[in-house]
């Protein structure tokens, strides 16, 4: 119930700004559809509809094939060697 | 001939002569290919988000071009013969909308570098203020 209220009004963010395509490098726009330990996020919590959401399940994928995401964050990865996307 | 964009990472243990002739093989390679060579966006060295063959960090390049789709499987064959690349990624763009995305991309490689650029100066500046004060 909590995370639920993160995203009060429920859009599709977007749709609002008539995005075709989402691209795999813009890991700052990812992480919007993102958990904390960079996991999908369900459409029920996030608001995209299901077009955009496939979009940026196809882009995440990606970007975890290339290595600008983790896979997953477990204990080892938060405590050794922490993951921000603002770090070059 | 189709749209294709290539990522692929260096390792990070090289000299920036090596990483630069290792780019520039991997353009001789699409040279030789037939490939028409649009765009090179440098994405520079990154941390990489895991380990990949026990490297922390990568040199990111990506390559726009237009090649034949039978092309394709020789440049990613190069790739991965190359034991200074650790990652590649190649993604085709064939749908209009894709094609659209892919034109922006490439016209906004310049522009979102001189950007960055700019916001690293102020984040500089602005941590100079900060050790000031």
């Amino acid at each position: 119930m909590m995370r639920e209220r993160k995203f009060k009004k429920r859009f599709c963010k977007y749709c609002e700004s008539k995005v075709d395509y989402i691209d795999y490098k813009d890991v700052a726009g990812l992480k919007f559809s993102l958990s904390e330990r960079y996991k999908i996020m369900p459409r029920r919590l996030t608001g995209n509809c299901k077009r955009h959401q496939e979009l940026v399940t196809v882009a995440i994928k990606r970007a975890r094939q290339t290595a600008l995401i983790p896979y997953i964050v477990d204990r080892k990865n938060v405590v050794d060697a922490p993951f921000e996307t603002s770090n070059r | 001939m189709n749209c294709y964009e290539t990522l692929f990472v260096v390792k990070p243990t090289l000299t920036e002569q090596e990483i630069a002739s290792q780019v520039t093989k991997i353009k001789d390679i699409l040279a030789r290919e037939g490939a028409e060579l649009i765009a090179t966006d440098d994405m520079g060295m990154r941390r990489l988000a895991y380990a990949v063959e026990k490297q922390t960090r990568g040199y990111y390049t990506v390559l726009y071009y237009k090649a034949e789709g039978s092309k394709i499987a020789e440049i990613e064959r190069n790739l991965r013969i190359n034991e200074d690349i650790i990652k590649f990624l190649t993604v085709k763009y064939s749908t209009k909308k894709e094609m659209a995305q892919f034109d922006k991309m490439v016209a906004s490689i310049g522009k979102g570098k001189k950007e960055s650029a700019t916001k690293e100066k102020e984040a500089a500046a602005q941590e100079t203020v900060a050790q000031e004060a």
